[in-house]
């Protein structure tokens, strides 16, 4: 009995050998013609599309901040495999005066922005639509082996805190 | 006498370490550790008490870690010598350690004397001396040794009393650093379970080991749901990777997280930042790609000569790494050509290393089989912190940045491996020699080739070991005399220690500590830039409402700053010469 399952071990062990050797030389023959996925079709998130649009209204706080931050979160569960075949991140979006655009994402609370965006005074009250490539270099590489990540934060500094500030998002998505 | 001779191994290896980490005893303190030190504030009260953490928090991830730098600024405050001294110990302390568990275990003292010369130098392991306050990861490869050396010695002689003595270990390895030492539970479990299926059939010594892995389960699970030394963080809840996606790049090669993996295990053969690769490049590492792929066309053919034909399966995984790793390299976003041949040489050393120690086993099963744990440390402790932390990016977490922390334990775990390869290798070259002497001329040509297939790779694997070695000794050796060129530590501390007792008005925001230094020493500005501000919040207790301190270093900044200070503000004004600081505050309002 013993002798038999001894036998049987050792059958296995080499059975689950040549599987681990076939199984490495497919995942390194892989990485020389990857097959790449389906590039994603348009991808929305934060629960809104134009024409309707979401408005963050900024209110003075009570003291006055040298560098005002307008922070706004749009809490949306943004699916792993979204952002694994995702390119980029766009927002469609309008401001009412001068200042830099920025968007990032949220994964328990932390994770990657991307770099802002000035808008002068020629593009206030327009409508933008900006890109951003989620695999910039000096960023987490968020969709290499990333999970799901909860949250879209919208940003936006450097503005007159004295004057009116409403950030208009019209559209989200990934693609 | 043959007692005393049987300490020159362990001599050699502390002379070596010594003299290679010589040039980072008169480093200066690096200014990140004032990072560190302002987290021991936060942590243990502006008094530094340390009854002022819950008790849960010497359990904790991170609690060891500020402990140790507490008890060490508590002991000598900001002198770099102390901290540098202990740290370099504790290096070469583990060095020893690992030396003494590879020798009593693979009983060959070459395998230990390499092994622990191996560790010592490495250098993408290093970071725990260049920023010195995390001294503790030595202490964990210290406690990781000594638990794997109970653990080794339950399942080898096992009864009440070891396994006893191997939960108690297992426990205070974790305990000495948690957040370093995750990798120890799947590596304990793997052992457990190969050596479940190797004692299947003796009943008493299989009940024994049940038990003891039913206290090592017992012990994980109090870790993680108790005392949360093992729990996950917010943090680490967004470090963690998903599995499908990790699964589904491994399949399909997209993005190549495989080839990224391989670099890290490369990087601890041949680092990429090893100031040899800086200066020769692909000049050196190109034709050094051609050795591991001709050792291991040789290796093939000697198994198949010696009918291991389950072993040559096997070797195609090395055969084939280097082309597969050459062919990928248009989809290497973001490499340049040293990452590529890096990997090609190092991941082809490491899989040519376990496949030749299993080759081997049946000649020396002790060197094998602790070789074999050696990569099991390497795979554990690298794998386990980077799928959890993948970026790549200049994060400090990033296993791109190629000197960390987290190299550490798997560079312990590559000595063993390379330590055992040696010592086999050398073994088999004395046997093979006493054979042919033996035989002389009488061998069939046959036999004759059979035995000299693997000639080559007894001789040129570990001499290419033992070459990447003595890279990373220059490498390591000159990185800290590169970081001290410039840095005066004996100089640095004098002006501190001058200069302090001179701040007799710091005062609190929103008032200004303007403070100019003439500076006139060899001492570079940024040394003390980086240093002032945080030792006064430090030192002066300060930390709940840091000073607002403007450092000024030319003399018309100076009178500017005069112009338009506030009445409440702070005015200091010193000289430094390399040996006094004066006061000249006085006399340069009186020349305003």
């Amino acid at each position: 009995m013993n002798k038999l399952f001894s036998l049987k071990i050792k059958t296995l062990g080499k059975l689950i050998t040549v599987f681990a050797v076939l199984v490495f030389l497919w995942i390194m023959s892989a990485t020389v013609s990857p097959i790449k996925p389906h590039r994603l079709e348009k991808y929305s998130v934060c629960y809104v599309t134009p024409p309707s649009h979401i408005e963050f209204v900024y209110k003075h706080p009570p003291i006055q901040l040298e560098q005002p931050e307008f922070v706004n979160l749009c809490k949306f569960t943004i699916p792993e495999i979204a952002l694994y075949k995702a390119l980029t991140l766009n927002v469609t979006y309008k401001l009412s005066q001068p200042g830099f655009f920025e968007v990032g994402m949220h994964r328990a609370g932390m994770g990657p922005s991307w770099k802002p965006v000035e808008v002068d005074s020629s593009n206030t009250n327009k409508l933008i639509t900006s890109t951003w490539l989620l695999n910039e270099a000096d960023l987490p590489k968020i969709n290499w082996l990333s999970g799901s990540y909860e949250e879209v934060v919208l940003r936006v500094s450097k503005f007159d805190p004295n004057k009116e500030l409403i950030l208009s998002i019209y559209e989200v998505y990934l693609e | 006498m043959q007692k005393l001779t049987s300490f020159f191994p362990m001599l050699l290896v502390i002379l070596v370490l010594f003299l290679v980490l010589k040039p980072a005893l008169s480093l200066p303190l690096p200014g990140v550790t004032y990072v560190d030190l302002q987290v021991i504030v936060t942590d243990f009260g502006k008094n530094l008490s340390f009854f002022h953490p819950p008790l849960k928090y010497y359990v904790y991830h991170y609690g060891t870690q500020f402990t140790s730098i507490l008890i060490v600024y508590k002991l000598f405050g900001f002198n770099p010598a102390s901290w540098f001294i202990i740290d370099v110990f504790l290096r070469i302390a583990a060095a020893v350690v690992i030396y003494l568990f590879t020798a009593r275990w693979s009983k060959s003292k070459l395998a230990g004397v390499v092994a622990g010369i191996f560790f010592g130098v490495n250098l993408p392991g290093l970071q725990p001396t260049t920023r010195v306050a995390f001294f503790l990861v030595y202490g964990a490869v210290i406690s990781l040794f000594i638990f794997l050396d109970r653990w080794l010695k339950f399942h080898y002689q096992p009864n009440g009393k070891n396994l006893k003595l191997s939960a108690l270990f297992f426990t205070l390895a974790i305990l000495t650093y948690p957040i370093r030492m995750v990798g120890t539970v799947p590596l304990v479990f793997m052992g457990e379970a190969y050596w479940l299926l190797k004692n299947y059939n003796n009943k008493p010594i299989l009940k024994l080991q049940i038990k003891h892995i039913l206290k090592l389960i017992t012990i994980t699970l109090l870790f993680v749901f108790v005392t949360g030394t093992l729990s996950s963080t917010p943090e680490l809840s967004f470090k963690r990777i998903s599995p499908t996606i990790l699964l589904t790049s491994l399949l399909t090669g997209h993005p190549p997280v495989i080839t990224a993996l391989w670099l890290f295990i490369s990087n601890l053969i041949i680092s990429p930042v090893s100031s040899i690769v800086s200066n020769t490049g692909a000049a050196i590492l190109k034709p050094l790609t051609l050795i591991p792929l001709f050792l291991s066309i040789l290796f093939f053919l000697s198994c198949i000569f010696r009918k291991k034909f389950l072993l040559a399966f096997a070797s195609l995984t090395v055969i084939t790494f280097i082309p597969f790793v050459a062919a990928s390299s248009q989809n290497l976003e973001g490499w340049d050509n040293n990452l590529n041949l890096i990997t090609q040489i190092g991941g082809s050393i490491f899989i040519l290393s376990n496949l030749f120690l299993i080759y081997m086993r049946n000649k020396n099963e002790n060197l094998a089989e602790i070789g074999i744990l050696g990569s099991a440390i390497v795979l554990t402790f690298i794998l386990f912190p980077w799928l959890i932390s993948p970026q790549l990016s200049n994060n400090d977490q990033s296993a791109f940045n190629f000197i960390h922390r987290y190299y550490t334990i798997p560079s312990a775990g590559m000595a063993i491996l390379f330590g055992s390869v040696v010592a086999i290798s050398w073994d088999s070259l004395k046997n093979n020699l006493r054979i042919l002497l033996k035989l002389k001329i009488n061998v069939g040509f046959f036999r004759l080739i059979k035995g000299l297939i693997l000639l080559p790779v007894l001789l040129c694997l570990p001499a290419l070991i033992m070459y990447f070695t003595y890279w990373h000794m220059i490498s390591t050796n000159n990185l800290l005399t590169t970081i001290g060129t410039g840095a005066d530590a004996t100089k640095i501390e004098l002006f501190w220690n001058k200069f302090e007792p001179l701040l007799n008005d710091i005062k609190e925001p929103p008032d200004t500590n303007y403070i100019y230094i003439n500076n006139i020493s060899d001492v570079d500005d940024k040394y003390i830039k980086e240093m002032v501000a945080d030792r006064i919040t430090i030192s002066r207790k300060m930390a709940d409402n840091p000073p607002k301190i403007s450092l000024i270093f030319s003399q018309p900044g100076f009178l500017e700053i005069l112009k338009k200070k506030t009445s409440n503000d702070s005015i200091y004004a010193f000289q430094f010469d390399g040996k006094e600081v004066i006061d000249i505050k006085e006399k340069l309002l009186n020349t305003k």
